[in-house]
C-alpha cells in the first residue's frame, strides 16, 4: 500500500455512471416497498409520492452540485464548500452512517430475497445461517472492492439493464391485466392508516430514494462529468420514481392471481401480508411480481434472485460510495490521512474500505441481535417497541439521508450566492434573479421546497422511530467528538474553517474532468468579476 | 440496438397512456392522483428518452 499521492482513475461511462445510480437508488425499492405497506398499508402510494417529489427535488439538486464540482466526495464536499469545514463534516458524516448501513441492510436483505427460493435462510426460522451469510457477503464486498472499480461497474451495468427490462414487464403485466383502479380506491378508504403509520411510512418511503449520491460519487472517477451527469440524472430520476408510484399503486389496487387468506381463512389484502412480519418486509417484490398475471409464473423464480443481486450491488455500492466519501473527507482535513491512502496496485482506497466494511459488521450484529439471543430480544422489546433487524436498519438509513439532504439544500443556496462563478451546465429550474455581493444570482426555488420537504420527513423519523431517534443523533454526537479530537491534535479551527484556495481546487477539479471548455468560461468568469470589482473601486 | 431503444420507450409512453385512460375513468379525486402522476411520468420519460434515442440514430441513416 503506497502513502504517495496517485489519483482515482476515471473509469466510469455514462452508462456505468447510471448503473452505479440506478444499482443504488434502483434496488431501494427492492427494501422500501416491504416495509413502507407495513406502515403506511392503504396509503403507501401517497406515502411514496411525497417522498418521490422529495427525491425529485433532492435528485435536481444533485445533478446540479455534480456537474459543477465532480468530485469523489458527493454532498459532503458540496457542503464544506457552501457552509464551511464543520458543518460539511456533519454532512459527510451522515453520509458515511448511511453508505455503512446500507453496506448491511441491502446484504441482508439480498439474504432476504434468496430466503423466497432457500427457506433455509429464512431470517425467523433459522437466524443463525442468516447472520453468517449477510456477514459473509459483506466479507466478499470488502475483498471486490479493494481489487478495483472497473471490474464491478461492467457487472453492474449489465445487471442494471436486466432489471429495468424486468421492473417494466413487471408494471405493463400488472397494469394490463391485474390492476383495478376501483379496487385501489377501496383500498385506500378501508385500509388508510393513522395519522402516526403514515408519517412512519412516509420517512420509510424516503429509503426508496437514496443513492443518488453514488452519482456524484461516481463524477470523479467518470469521463466528462459535466456532461454525462445531468443527462444521467433525469433519466435517472425519472426511472426510480415511476417504478415506486407504480409498484405502490398495483399493490394496493390489484386482482391478486393467487388469492390469499390468513390462518382463518379470511381472504387478505396483498398489503395485509406485511405488517408485524420481519421476512415479507425485506421481499416486497419478489412477493409483489409472483401476483403479476402470466408474468408473475416466470417473475416469482428470477425476481428473488434477481432483487439479491441487484440488492448485493448496492451493498457494494454502499462500500464504493463511504470509501470515496472518506477519502475525501480525509484530503479535506476532515479525517484522520490514513483514510486517502490508496492501494499501490489497485488503486483503491483500501483502508477506508476495510474500515466501514468492519463497521458494516459491527451494524449487522446489534440489527441481528435479537433473532439470535432471546435476552436481547426482550431489551430491544422493553426499549425499542420490538422493532426488528430491517427497520432498525431501515431507521439509521433514513435518518442518514434525511440529515444529509436537508444540508445539501442549505449548500445549493449557499453556493448559487457564493460561487456564482462556476459555470454550470444543468441548473435547477424555477430561479429568481437578484443582486448579492455585487454580483448576478440566482436564487433556486426548489432548493427551498426540497428543504421542507426532506426535513420533514427528518421530523417524521425522530417523531416515530425509537431506534432511529437515538442511534442517529448518537452517531452525530460520536462523530463531532471524534473531530474536535482530530482537528484540536492538528491544531486546525475546531467550528471555523481552514483557509481554501476554492478557485485553484475549482480549476483543478475541472482540468482533472477533463472539462477544459467548462474550465475557460470559469476563468473568464473570474477575470470578468475581478474587474468589474476594481471597475466599482474609487 | 436503436430500434429496439425506440420500441422500449414507446412501450413508456402506451402504457402511461393506458393507466390514465382507466384512471382517469374514475374522476380526477385523491385516490386516482397517484395513477394520474403515474400515467404522466410514464408517458414523460418515455417521450424524453425516445426524443433522445432518435437524435443519436438520426445521422446514421
Amino acid at each position: 500500500m503506497s502513502s504517495s499521492n496517485p489519483q482515482l482513475r476515471r473509469a466510469v461511462t455514462p452508462w456505468g455512471s447510471f448503473s452505479w445510480g440506478y444499482s443504488d437508488v434502483g434496488a431501494d425499492i427492492f427494501i422500501g416497498l416491504g416495509l413502507v405497506l407495513a406502515y403506511a398499508a392503504g396509503a403507501s402510494n401517497f406515502a411514496f409520492l411525497f417522498a418521490g417529489l422529495v427525491y425529485v427535488c433532492i435528485g435536481l439538486a444533485y445533478t446540479e452540485l455534480a456537474a459543477a464540482y465532480p468530485v469523489a466526495g458527493g454532498g459532503q464536499y458540496f457542503v464544506m464548500r457552501g457552509l464551511g469545514d464543520f458543518l460539511g463534516f456533519i454532512a459527510g458524516w451522515a453520509v458515511l452512517l448511511d453508505f455503512t448501513i446500507d453496506i448491511t441492510l441491502f446484504a441482508w436483505s439480498s439474504v432476504d430475497y434468496l430466503s423466497q427460493l432457500a427457506p433455509p435462510l429464512l431470517a425467523s426460522l433459522h437466524p443463525w445461517i442468516h447472520f453468517l451469510v449477510v456477514l459473509g457477503l459483506i466479507g466478499l464486498l470488502c475483498l471486490l472492492n479493494v481489487i478495483g472499480v472497473r471490474e464491478s461497474t461492467a457487472f453492474q451495468g449489465t445487471v442494471a439493464a436486466v432489471d429495468v427490462i424486468s421492473e417494466t414487464l413487471i408494471l405493463c403485466f400488472g397494469f394490463l391485466f391485474a390492476f383495478q383502479p376501483q379496487i385501489l380506491i377501496h383500498t385506500m378508504h378501508t385500509g388508510w392508516p393513522s395519522t402516526f403509520a403514515l408519517m412512519q411510512g412516509t420517512s420509510l418511503a424516503i429509503i426508496s430514494f437514496v443513492g443518488l449520491e453514488s452519482i456524484s460519487q461516481a463524477a470523479q472517477e467518470t469521463q466528462r462529468p459535466a456532461s454525462v451527469i445531468p443527462r444521467t440524472s433525469v433519466v435517472l430520476i425519472l426511472t426510480i420514481l415511476i417504478y415506486a408510484v407504480g409498484y405502490s399503486n398495483l399493490a394496493l389496487g390489484m386482482q391478486l392471481w393467487h388469492p390469499l387468506h390468513d390462518a382463518h381463512g379470511h381472504a387478505m389484502a396483498f398489503w395485509q401480508l406485511f405488517p408485524g412480519n420481519g421476512d415479507n418486509q425485506g421481499k416486497g417484490v419478489a412477493l409483489l411480481s409472483a401476483q403479476v398475471p402470466y408474468y408473475g409464473a416466470v417473475a416469482q423464480y428470477y425476481v428473488p434472485i434477481l432483487g439479491a443481486i441487484l440488492l448485493l450491488i448496492s451493498a457494494n455500492s454502499g462500500v464504493f460510495g463511504s470509501s470515496r466519501i472518506a477519502y475525501s473527507m480525509s484530503t479535506s482535513k476532515l479525517l484522520p490521512s490514513v483514510f486517502q491512502r490508496i492501494h499501490a496496485r489497485f488503486r483503491t482506497p483500501a483502508v477506508s474500505i476495510l474500515t466501514f466494511c468492519g463497521l458494516a459488521a459491527v451494524v449487522l450484529v446489534f440489527a441481528a441481535l435479537p433473532q439470535l439471543d432471546h435476552g436481547a430480544r426482550a431489551v430491544y422489546d422493553r426499549l425499542f417497541h420490538g422493532e426488528d433487524g430491517v427497520t432498525f436498519l431501515g431507521d439509521l438509513y433514513a435518518f442518514g439521508a434525511a440529515t444529509s439532504y436537508s444540508f445539501v439544500f442549505i449548500a445549493l443556496v449557499a453556493l448559487r450566492l457564493a460561487d456564482p462563478m462556476t459555470p454550470r451546465k444543468f441548473k435547477i429550474p424555477f430561479n429568481i434573479p437578484m443582486q448579492f455581493r455585487g454580483e448576478r444570482v440566482e436564487f433556486p426555488i426548489v432548493a427551498v421546497i426540497g428543504f421542507a420537504g426532506i426535513f420533514s420527513i427528518l421530523i417524521f423519523t425522530l417523531i416515530t422511530h425509537d431506534i432511529g431517534r437515538i442511534a442517529g443523533p448518537g452517531w452525530l454526537i460520536v462523530g463531532i467528538g471524534l473531530y474536535f479530537l482530530y482537528r484540536a491534535g492538528k491544531r486546525l479551527p475546531l467550528f471555523r474553517s481552514q483557509a481554501h484556495d476554492w478557485r485553484t481546487a475549482q480549476t483543478r477539479i475541472l482540468r482533472n474532468a477533463g472539462e477544459l471548455e467548462l474550465m475557460d468560461e470559469y476563468h473568464a468568469n473570474l477575470k470578468a468579476s475581478d474587474e468589474r470589482r476594481r471597475g466599482g473601486q474609487p | 440496438m436503436i430500434p429496439l431503444r425506440a420500441a422500449f420507450y414507446v412501450l413508456f409512453v402506451a402504457l402511461g397512456a393506458i393507466i390514465l385512460v382507466r384512471v382517469l375513468a374514475y374522476g380526477v379525486r385523491m385516490e386516482t392522483l397517484t395513477g394520474i402522476v403515474l400515467g404522466g411520468l410514464l408517458i414523460a420519460l418515455g417521450v424524453y428518452r425516445l426524443t433522445q434515442v432518435l437524435r443519436i440514430g438520426a445521422p446514421r441513416r
